[in-house]
């Protein structure tokens, strides 16, 4: 419990400074890492993640934390009389890692990009 | 009753009984099936020898990665029950670093009414996740396509063994039963930010439907947008209010809830939420309850501020004995409380600084330093919660840092589950998880916790009690019929009527309160003292079938001619 209030709380406080709804809805926003979240494949060690790793991951993140837009979800009514809409597993929660002080693992599920984003240590990078 | 008789009637019901066992065996709980889309080498294809762990027993990756995903399938598979297969469709690929895997539901639906005994929707307007849908449907609604959607990390390197001795890496099998969670419905479908549910806001979903705010006093479906939006980062107060739950909350959940209260002035007086520190005791050791007194430091190369406790305070005659009040910034957490500590304060609070304005209380990490003289509990508070108390200290502010021995951690003092709410906003993570405060830890809180078990149902976890909330209804022989309705909770589902070895030819018919033709014919022959009073009343059953139009008369007499037959077998 208390790593999981520690996590809660320190997720959030990244999400104030690093990425706004605004920034994660841009596809065209960069990110940087602040955080070691890869894993190195020569050392074994954790180190932050390269430009392409960021890429990468943004990529994914944000394809997996895509939410579906009522209006154009393909409904059909079945033989139950009901209506079934396609959500594609884009209600999806996402399961994030990153290392502790300790150098275990701490995880966390998630169901936005932002949140996503906030406690791998993405933010948007004002350089460029 | 002679001897003989008793023997033949015995293995009359003997016969329909292992045409129930037989029946329950095959088809009983529910059937969960892994869809692998990987092509070949890769993901669950991936040819790369190992050797056995834990209990997976697969020789290569591949081969351990879909026994560990077939796993945690069946062990929802034997907790829940449904007549339809359950189609996870999975695969892992090279995600992003930090990306475990994700999983949700591919489809939802509302409105659906239920094939013969199943029940359908029970709520209209109310949107329910794919499988779910189709477990009281009684039939695939969404039959062209999977249920759930799963994918994976090939990058990371998973515990792939089955006994949860996972060691410092994350349990692959605990991360699947939680997310295969959330593809079964645990979770809205709401909008958080705006209130608004998934197809509008004439809609809601089932989860929902049991999110209760203690604030409003209303559940999300009965409240307007903007409180919706409100009530998901009500911290401490959205609570879950089906039955199940709160009837498990006493055999999951320990007493002793830690809370941060102003108990003075009245203005400000209330429970606050608050970050814990990763060093000193924990809140409630001992419990604190002292007037605050916000800390005073000199204005240096340290700290700029007076108010950030980052050298030794100047006025530590007015700490001593009380709790220190900090502001967050420049220095860290530790120091600042290992400050306090040597001021004599009872406890610290450190609350945001401008630049963390937004934010919610930190967690405290330790510096590997300065936490190891920290005697005093610490704890965090927002911005606003801090600056809330500074206005106040003029007037005197009292507080306390306790453990309520009268509250379960993770459950209000109604003893009502809370949901994970955080104020601000934590993104999705929040409503569809219960809260991070809870003790024990549960499967579905938004970390998961290394302790966790395999187990899904109270005494170890409430996330199978949940789903009985939301609709996913015991029913052992999958007629439709929920346990506690049915007249024949494990009926006989033979294809058609049958007395020992005399086949009737007639189809036997589900009937009203789930039982089946057969099981009414088994009552009568358990109860029947001789083989007229069999005959008989399998007689006055037959009739009152064709009476209703179940069978024709050709049939009736077929079963009465059955019937009459099986006694001078």
């Amino acid at each position: 419990m208390r790593h999981a209030l520690l996590g809660m709380a320190s997720c959030a406080l990244a999400l104030s400074l690093g990425v706004g709804a605004a920034d994660a809805a841009d596809n065209s926003v960069k990110f940087k890492a602040t955080r070691d979240i890869a894993v190195d494949s020569v050392t074994g060690k954790f180190r932050k993640p390269n430009t392409a790793e960021i890429e990468k991951l943004v990529g994914d993140l944000r394809a997996m934390t895509k939410r579906p837009v009522a209006a154009a979800m393909t409904s059909t009514a079945g033989d139950t009389g009901g209506i079934t809409a396609k959500l594609d597993g884009e209600f999806g929660g996402v399961v994030l890692a990153r290392p502790r002080a300790d150098g275990s693992l701490e995880t966390r599920c998630v169901f936005t990009f932002e949140e996503g984003a906030a406690f791998l240590g993405l933010v948007a990078d004002a350089t460029t | 009753m002679s001897k003989e008789y008793s023997t033949k009637l015995g293995a009359l019901a003997l016969s329909l009984m292992l045409g129930v066992m037989a029946y329950g065996q095959a088809t009983a709980d529910a059937t969960i099936v892994i869809v692998n889309l990987d092509g070949p080498g890769e993901g669950f294809n991936d040819p790369t020898p190992t050797t056995a762990v834990g209990g997976n027993t697969g020789k290569t990756l591949g081969e351990q990665r879909l026994i560990a995903f077939q796993r945690a399938a069946d062990i929802w598979g034997e907790t829940l029950d449904s007549n339809v297969v359950i189609r996870i469709q999975a695969a892992f690929n090279p995600l992003g670093p930090g990306i475990l895997g994700s999983a949700g539901a591919i489809s939802a639906s509302r409105d659906f009414s239920g094939i013969g005994q199943h029940p359908g929707a029970e709520f209209p307007a109310t949107w329910y996740g794919a499988a779910l849908a189709n477990k009281r449907a009684g039939v695939d609604l969404d039959p062209a396509g999977n249920d759930i959607n799963a994918q994976f990390s090939s990058n990371f390197n998973f515990y792939l063994g089955l006994n949860n001795q996972h060691g410092a890496n994350p349990d692959l099998l605990v991360v699947l039963l939680h997310e295969f969670a959330h593809g079964l419905n645990f979770q809205t479908f709401y909008d958080r930010t705006t209130g608004v549910s998934f197809g509008g806001v004439q809609f809601t979903d089932i989860y929902a439907r049991y999110l209760f705010d203690r604030t409003f006093g209303l559940t999300w479906p009965d409240m307007k947008k903007k409180d919706v939006a409100a009530s998901a980062i009500n911290f401490g107060n959205l609570v879950w209010s089906g039955d199940t739950v709160t009837e498990a909350v006493p055999d999951v959940l320990d007493f002793g809830s830690p809370q941060v209260d102003v108990l003075s002035p009245p203005a400000i007086a209330r429970t606050y939420q608050f970050g814990t520190a990763a060093f000193g005791p924990s809140v409630g050791s001992p419990n604190v309850t002292d007037p605050v007194v916000a800390a005073q430091d000199a204005a240096n190369t340290a700290g700029p501020a007076t108010t950030d406790g980052c050298t030794a305070f100047t006025n530590v005659p007015a700490i001593a004995g009380n709790i220190a009040l900090i502001e967050r910034g420049t220095c860290g957490f530790a120091l600042k409380a290992r400050n306090a500590t040597n001021a004599g304060a009872s406890a610290v609070i450190i609350y945001n600084n401008v630049a963390n304005a937004a934010g919610a209380p930190p967690g405290m990490a330790d510096d590997g330093i300065n936490g190891a003289f920290v005697t005093i509990p610490a704890v965090s508070l927002t911005r606003a919660d801090g600056l809330a108390i500074v206005g106040e200290l003029a007037n005197g502010v009292t507080a306390r840092l306790i453990v309520d021995p009268n509250v379960r951690a993770g459950a209000d003092p109604e003893g009502r589950a809370r949901l994970y709410a955080p104020n601000p906003l934590v993104g999705g993570s929040s409503v569809s998880h219960y809260d991070s405060v809870a003790s024990r830890n549960l499967l579905m809180e938004p970390s998961i916790n290394p302790d966790l078990t395999h187990d899904v149902s109270a005494p170890h976890d409430l996330t199978h009690e949940l789903f009985l909330d939301i609709g996913w209804f015991p029913d052992s022989d999958l007629d439709g019929v929920a346990n506690d309705l049915d007249s024949q909770a494990n009926s006989d589902f033979t294809p058609r009527i049958a007395f020992g070895g005399i086949d009737t030819g007639v189809p036997s018919q589900l009937l009203d309160g789930g039982s089946t033709m057969s099981d009414l014919i088994a009552d009568v022959a358990a109860a029947a003292q001789n083989d007229r009073q069999f005959v008989d009343a399998v007689t006055r059953l037959a009739e009152g079938w064709r009476k209703e139009g179940r069978i024709t008369q050709a049939q009736k007499d077929a079963i009465v001619s059955a019937a009459a037959g099986s006694k001078t077998q």
